[in-house]
């Protein structure tokens, strides 16, 4: 328990540090928002009056705190770009980008556990050499182009969806979810491609281990075997790996946006970071960096729960 | 004679992964009867432990064909289906394996473990009857009732054994098989793994195979005994017999090989007349080397200090030249840190140490880690030249060839890879870099302990022989007393970083002063050599 306080000041400490340089980085890069706001033709009082009602003047540390502040109390800054509070304009966004990836992860773990499994307990079969041969090739398929082909397959040849029509959550729920489902599958495809193998590896490690030998000796079958002693074993290294792609998506999951003219953080981002809008990026790159943190954390948390050994260290 | 519980009739074990089949066990027979304790003995390579597997039945690989009969309450176990075999597993036959420290599952708690076969075999038993089996047997075997709800990594090497004991004997088996089951362990755990078997086979009447590449535990523990040489059975007998007069050759180098720990008439005068002088002769000759109150620590970091935790506590000896000082520890007495303190490895240290001018060179335990795979046998030995600046490749050759002819190997290993060496060559390889240091000491840290018993005799003969030849001095580090014995002329007793003893050879061994040495020497076998009673009753 305490362990567990322990890991969530660092996370909170690891969380300050972040948004510090995010702000920081911000504050250096060159371009000035009120002139990209204002347009070049912007006499310097027109664009000093707006940085003064911005804020801008005051001096760094002072306007890090203060955004600092307001960010925790759930204020995450004003959008220059679209006028408007960025909580607000971030909120219907998020849900969309957070169902993607949670689709996308749920395909992940459904899909290749079983399969990593299967492999393992054929390894050298002739199903487990193809599962091998199109792992192989799924793993080199970029997300994007996986989107391509999934459109091109699945909306315009057989015709599931209709490709970049995005149905909105507010209008039909389930509509929306359908249409998720093929973005999802672009992201899930090179992952679950990764995780059956590294699954399938990570099993067939643990096989010729003394404890594997001592549980046949009980009288286990081999599926007994696997299920109460190899499996836990062999989920430790697939649990980092989940975990981090669990962070990886959320990143990923802004180019696969583009492709299926969805209207999550990805596609809002971009247009934010074109017309200099900071206090959006800014909020969006802590929204990343929190939930990185908190898949690292949630990690830890499962890694102490699969082996007992992790509980003492540290 | 009691009834046959297992009956092993021309049992053959063949591989098929080369292209020659390779016969690992051939044309066995044997009977194990009730309450019986018979042991398999033989060097690496004999075939022991196959023939354990396969009347466990977890052989079962595709590339391999096993022919005879294994009958068990008139089944053969090589020919019945696996749902019958499983239901022997565990239940009937249970097996014990070499090393506790992996044989259990390092994510299920003990209590989990050991019920596993109640769970399997007796699914009649509520949650609640298996525990308090599963409690009962942990008390046979002499654990606390707290490990029921421990993980494997929070127990000692001993404690694991113990659970896998008491994972074996939850069902009440017929047959026990332990394979090598005190071999990763010290010796006086050891010899408490061997009572705990030996209670368990009187009150249960269990029958125990017991396979072991170490005699003198098998003569102490069996009834009857096979020897056993590349997969064929040499000889069989009751263990008395096979041990005070073998018939065949092979059994005679076995047993010759043990090393023996005698008091000669003439050495026992000697004893008895310095015991009573009070003094003995000292070298008066520099010692080589030195502690003087030495202490060592390592730093532990966490919990957000860090500690200092002390290792080594007040040691003090000395080398004298061409003595062979033997240091005799279990594992965590400080006895390697003790060598690493002395090279400079271990460097927070208190106290003085002198060393000797061109200083250490090292051999260790495992010969096959300790040699480069990538690199040839003759870069290997040329090593130490080239690190002193030798260049001369003509020289360097000649030097490394003289060397593999003084440990006994020819020139024409030069080109070959260690892996392409046995055990026994790869050690006379790590012996040969180390000499070709031309240090004055070398630090021995249980040089034979990974060896067979025929090739152990071989390489300390060697090192015997090296020792006079060139005018060594060894530290020879060991936990095994019967080769110290034969190596040493001084020996002293470590225990948790402190020395409990150290005098003269025979001084150690017949008249040992501290309990701790005492216990050591019974855990050897070697309690009973003790003359000390003798003199307080001449006195």
């Amino acid at each position: 328990m305490r362990d567990v306080i322990r890991k969530l000041a660092s996370m909170i400490l690891t969380l300050l540090i972040v948004s510090f340089l995010v702000f920081l980085a911000f504050d250096l890069i060159p371009g000035d928002p009120a002139i990209a706001k204002l347009g070049t033709q912007a006499t310097p009082e027109q664009v000093a009056s707006l940085r003064a009602e911005w804020g801008l003047d005051r001096p760094f540390l002072i306007r890090y705190f203060d955004w600092l502040f307001s960010f925790v109390r759930g204020d995450m800054g004003y959008s220059y770009h679209f006028d408007r509070a960025v909580t607000e304009l971030l909120s219907g966004k998020i849900l969309i980008t957070v169902t993607l990836v949670i689709m996308a992860f749920v395909m992940i773990v459904s899909v290749s556990i079983p399969m990593g499994i299967f492999a393992a307990r054929h390894q050298g079969g002739a199903l487990d050499k193809s599962i091998m041969v199109s792992n192989q090739l799924l793993m080199a398929i970029p997300p994007f182009f996986s989107g391509i082909l999934i459109t091109f397959l699945f909306g315009v040849g057989l015709s599931f969806f209709k490709p970049g029509s995005f149905v909105s959550y507010t209008q039909n729920f389930g509509g929306f979810l359908f249409y998720m489902i093929f973005p999802a599958l672009a992201v899930a495809i090179p992952k679950i491609a990764m995780c059956v193998k590294l699954l399938r590896s990570s099993i067939l490690e643990q096989w010729p281990m003394d404890y594997v030998r001592t549980a046949y000796s009980r009288g286990n079958r081999t599926m007994q075997v696997l299920y109460r002693h190899v499996l836990r074993n062999a989920m430790i290294p697939v649990v980092t790996f989940l975990g981090m792609t669990l962070a990886d998506m959320v990143a990923g999951s802004i180019i696969i946006e583009k492709v299926f003219n969805i209207p999550g953080i990805g596609q809002i981002l971009i247009k934010c970071i074109e017309y200099r809008d900071y206090p959006t990026v800014e909020a969006v790159v802590m929204l990343i960096a929190f939930l990185v943190v908190f898949v690292n954390f949630m990690v830890d948390i499962i890694y102490r729960i699969l082996d007992p050994r992790m509980r003492q260290s540290s | 004679m009691e009834e046959a519980i297992l009956e092993v009739k021309e049992l053959n074990i063949e591989f098929h992964d080369h292209e020659l089949p390779e016969t690992v066990v051939s044309d066995l027979s044997f009977t194990l009867h009730k309450g019986e304790i018979l042991g398999i003995v033989g060097e690496s390579g004999s075939g022991k432990s196959m023939t354990a597997l396969a009347i466990a039945g977890l052989l079962s690989r595709k590339d391999m064909e096993k022919r005879g009969e294994i009958l068990f309450r008139g089944q053969n176990l090589l020919q019945c289906d696996r749902n019958m075999l499983r239901s022997f597993q565990g239940d009937e036959i249970s097996m014990i394996f070499q090393e506790p420290m992996t044989s259990l599952n390092p994510v299920k708690k003990i209590g989990w473990q050991v019920e596993e076969s109640l769970r399997i075999h007796h699914k009649e038993l509520s949650k609640e009857e298996c525990r308090k089996k599963a409690l009962d047997i942990l008390e046979g075997c002499e654990l606390k009732p707290e490990v029921y709800d421990m993980y494997p990594h929070e127990l000692s090497g001993g404690m694991r054994q113990r659970v896998m004991i008491a994972s074996a004997m939850i069902c009440d088996p017929e047959i026990l098989i332990a394979d090598e089951p005190t071999t990763a362990l010290d010796v006086t755990i050891q010899e408490q793994i061997i009572h705990l078997l030996l209670k368990l086979n009187r009150k249960k009447h269990t029958s125990i195979l017991f396979i072991s590449h170490d005699l003198s535990l098998v003569r102490r523990l069996c009834e009857n005994v096979i020897v056993m040489q590349h997969g064929v059975m040499v000889e069989q007998g009751s263990a008395e017999e096979i041990f005070a007069e073998p018939r065949e050759d092979y059994t005679k180098v076995l047993t010759g090989s043990i090393p023996k720990v005698v008091l000669t008439e003439e050495r026992r005068e000697r004893l008895l007349r310095s015991l009573a002088s009070g003094t003995s002769k000292t070298d008066p000759r520099q010692p080589l080397v030195k502690t003087d109150h030495l202490y060592s620590y390592y730093r532990q970091y966490g919990k957000g200090k860090v500690r200092k935790v002390g290792v080594l506590k007040d040691v003090s000896f000395e080398i004298r030249p061409g003595q062979v000082f033997g240091l005799v520890g279990e594992s965590g007495s400080g006895k390697s840190t003790l060598a690493k303190a002395l090279t400079g490895i271990v460097k927070d240290t208190k106290g003085e140490i002198v060393r000797p001018e061109n200083g250490f060179a090292m051999i260790f335990q495992d010969p096959a880690g300790s040699l480069n795979p990538a690199k040839k046998v003759g870069w290997l030995l040329m090593e130490p030249l080239r690190i002193r600046g030798i260049r001369d490749k003509k020289e360097m050759q000649q030097r490394a060839i003289r060397m593999l002819e003084k440990v006994g190997l020819s020139a024409e290993y030069m080109d070959r890879y260690p892996n392409e060496l046995s055990g026994g060559q790869r050690q006379r390889v790590c012996i040969g870099i180390a000499l070709m240091q031309e240090a004055t000491v070398l630090i021995a840290d249980e040089p034979v302990s990974a060896l067979d018993v025929t090739v152990q005799a071989q390489i300390l003969k060697l090192l015997k022989d090296l020792k006079k030849e060139m005018d060594l001095s060894i530290l020879f580090i060991s936990h095994d007393l019967r080769v110290v014995y034969n190596m040493c002329d001084y020996v002293m007793i470590m225990k948790k970083g402190e020395i409990v003893e150290q005098a003269r050879r025979d001084k150690i061994y017949f008249t040992p002063k501290q309990q701790y040495t005492k216990d050591l020497l019974n855990a050897a076998g070697l309690g009973d050599l003790s003359i000390t009673n003798e003199i307080d009753q001449e006195k």
